[in-house]
């Protein structure tokens, strides 16, 4: 029995299937040490099943492809073996592949995925002579429809593999010093990737296919028989799809049913959620000993893990609905039809999908930046989603619209508190856009501007793939942020709970300012509120006071938390008849004795929660896909720079 | 039915580049004939199709690329 098999073949042809069908639940999602492609592990009976991205040739360039060579070239012949899938439908390209990982000489099983659509299409594969041919045995599987998944699994354990016939291997070692060649395949791979662009390497490619591509034609002649009509059904819904007008109009509604989903089916879950920890929190609070213990569980632990908890429906509603445009194929249609507005600006079709999921939320949008192919545009994607108006925001943006904007204005017939909350969606979609244009124009890209894009066909979705592929992104979301937000929200409590002062000194204050709660006092006296008036200088000049200070630190484990502290520092909780803005709008400053929320502070704070990085699961998931701490600290900085520099602009404009 | 579809030879320009190598790994090569199955005018795309795959290209990005239409 093998000790290890990994799954070699071109994207879209099934790959993630068969991994599933071999390894059920039992997998593991982690990244390759030192970059962020996503290693997939599982296990049948003893055997060790690895799924390396999808690879389109040996001689790819991108950082995910050279992985999967670099992978194949340095197995363990005697102990590791190739699961090469092709897919039954489109054989030919995959064949020349094969013949790539072949003049490899690893032990091979060739799988041909898809046989219900080969059957359905009526193409003629005759296995027996491609077994032949290529001294492989051959399968021929449905992962979706689980046929010949127990074959699989049998010529798995019963060690089927074999080595290959070469294709152009002979090629390479026979040559004299003073050929194309010189090197063995193995080797000139390589080189070739470590000297990316060179001329000389990039003939050997040229010459590579110039001699293997007649040797896979003829294979194909002699194995493969395809019906003569080719008309294609995919072609059929393309034409509707794909249309500029009509292709756009179900885009877009696509994209209105996938939000309003998000929002629809997450708040009942998000409630018990959140109602969950609230009750918990209660009961830490009231049971626990010593009271240390209690405070540090009821007001740290729990609503820092409630905090981060209460986004799985939405993360899993989001990318359950992904799975399925991702299953049936359009996902790619999106990415056409994106493609021509979003080039304008340094990106390409294959970013809309993280801008649009981070309407959502900025961190499966980060996360679903991994299928972009150019690493300049895909930290990119990574580094302007966060300006899309995540639902985050929007509690912020209710308080703040409500302070200015009375409940019943109205511009002809439309609710001007709603128009505000547009043109913030609206703002935060150019900032994204611009911020992509000016990165993408700083930073030089090693990526050739040759944009390809796949339209695989489209196929039901399959089902049990969709289910699992969400439950282990969201898993990967709890696990991978929520560490860290646990961890920020520990200290947040820390500095929010102690102060300097003997708690005499708060008797003697809280007898003093009868007019404000006990919560606010201790707050004011707190390390968190002593750092609010530390910062205040600097916040000063964007018309904020220390109190508001302390909400923008305290928000910057999340922006949504502003209004729950911002409640606390103005002793909501001692007017309990009055809602946080009608309280808000009748705090006072007492330097110039006029209204605090007035009309320049409180857009001078809509622009400054626009634009701030206030998300602590952002920076986390960020780190995570980047690999390190350069690329949050610099994305974390220029969104504060640009939140501070426009919210100061505005107070000082409009006061 | 009945409609013809276009069909174009690919002609790789000069020396080999990247932009050549990318092209080869999704199968096209010098010599190929593919079917033209869309030409976006709007939105500055082309489908190519070979055998069953779709591949499309920015038009604007096939510097190096010759496609000589072989069925015109």
């Amino acid at each position: 029995m093998r000790k290890r098999v990994f799954l070699v073949g071109q994207p879209n042809v099934g790959k993630s299937s068969v991994f599933n069908q071999l390894t059920g639940i039992r997998q593991k999602t982690g990244n390759y040490s030192g970059v962020t492609v996503e290693r997939k592990t599982g296990f049948l009976e003893k055997t060790q099943i690895i799924d390396l991205p999808g690879l389109k040739s040996v001689w790819s360039t991108s950082v995910d492809e050279q992985i999967s060579v670099r992978e194949i070239q340095q197995l363990d012949p005697e102990q590791d073996a190739v699961l090469f899938i092709a897919d039954g439908v489109n054989l030919a390209q995959d064949l020349l592949l094969f013949s790539q990982v072949a003049d490899l000489q690893i032990p091979i099983l060739l799988v041909i995925n898809y046989q219900d659509e080969v059957l359905k299409q009526q193409i003629q594969i005759n296995v027996n002579e491609l077994s032949k041919r290529t001294a492989v045995s051959v399968l021929m599987i449905s992962a979706r429809t689980n046929t010949g998944i127990q074959q699989l699994k049998t010529a798995i354990q019963s060690d089927q593999f074999k080595y290959p016939n070469s294709f152009i291997r002979g090629q390479y070692e026979n040559q004299s010093s003073n050929d194309t060649f010189q090197n063995t395949f193995s080797e000139n791979i390589e080189q070739y990737h470590q000297n990316l662009g060179n001329a000389k390497y990039l003939s050997i490619v040229k010459k590579d296919y110039d001699l293997r591509q007649p040797l896979v034609d003829h294979l194909v002649e002699q194995t493969v028989q395809l019906p003569k009509d080719e008309h294609v059904f995919t072609d059929k819904i393309d034409a509707v799809l794909l249309h500029p007008i009509w292709g756009t109009a179900v885009f877009l509604m696509l994209m209105l049913f996938i939000f309003q989903s998000i929002f629809s089916f997450s708040g009942v879950p998000m409630d018990w959620i959140d109602g969950f920890f609230g009750a918990a929190s209660s009961w830490a609070n009231e049971t626990i000993q010593p009271a240390w213990l209690a405070d540090i569980v009821g007001n740290a632990i729990l609503p820092g893990l409630g905090g981060i908890l209460i986004f799985i429906p939405q993360i899993a509603i989001l990318f359950f609905l992904l799975g399925i445009l991702e299953s049936t194929g359009y996902m790619s249609r999106i990415s056409y039809l994106s493609d021509r507005w979003l080039r304008r600006f340094g990106l390409s079709g294959s970013s809309v999908i993280p801008l649009l999921s981070g309407i959502a939320c900025a961190i499966p949008a980060v996360m679903s930046a991994r299928s972009i192919t150019d690493e300049r545009e895909r930290l990119a994607a990574i580094l302007v989603s966060p300006f899309m108006t995540c639902s985050a925001r929007l509690p912020v943006y209710a308080v703040l619209i409500g302070l200015i904007f009375p409940e019943d204005a109205y511009l002809w017939i439309f609710n001007v508190k709603g128009l505000i909350l547009l043109g913030l969606y609206l703002l935060g979609t150019i900032t994204a856009l611009l911020a992509a244009w000016a990165f993408t124009k700083w930073k030089s890209s090693t990526d050739t501007t040759l944009w390809m894009l796949d339209l695989p066909r489209y196929q039901m979705p399959n089902w049990s793939d969709i289910f699992k592929h969400a439950y282990l992104k969201t898993k990967a979301f709890v696990v991978g942020a929520g560490k860290i937000i646990l961890a920020f929200s520990i200290v947040l409590w820390f500095i929010a709970s102690f102060s300097p002062h003997t708690e005499s000194f708060f008797q003697e204050e809280i007898a003093k300012q009868t007019e404000h709660s006990e919560a606010s006092i201790r707050l004011e006296y707190s390390y968190a509120g002593y750092l609010g008036k530390t910062i205040e200088p600097v916040i000063r000049p964007l018309g904020y006071d220390w109190k508001i200070g302390i909400a923008l630190i305290s928000s910057f484990a999340a922006r949504e938390v502003f209004v729950g502290t911002i409640s606390t520092v103005y002793s909501i909780g001692s007017e309990e008849e009055m809602t946080v803005i009608e309280r808000l709008q009748t705090e006072v400053n007492p330097e110039t004795g006029k209204k605090r929320f007035n009309w320049a502070t409180c857009i001078s704070l809509l622009l400054f929660y626009a634009f701030a990085m206030q998300c602590m699961s952002t920076i986390a998931i960020v780190k995570k896909e980047t690999g390190g701490w350069k690329w949050p600290i610099i994305q974390t900085t220029g969104m504060m720079v640009l939140a501070y520099v426009s919210a100061l602009v505005a107070y000082q404009v409009l006061s | 039915m009945g409609q013809t579809v276009k069909e174009v030879v690919i002609h790789l320009i000069g020396q080999p580049t990247a932009l050549h190598n990318k092209l080869m790994t999704f199968g096209l090569f010098q010599g190929t004939t593919a079917q033209l199955i869309r030409d976006d005018k709007i939105n500055k795309l082309l489908i190519l199709g070979l055998g069953q795959k779709r591949i499309v290209l920015r038009k604007e990005e096939l510097k190096g690329i010759e496609l000589k239409e072989s069925n015109a």
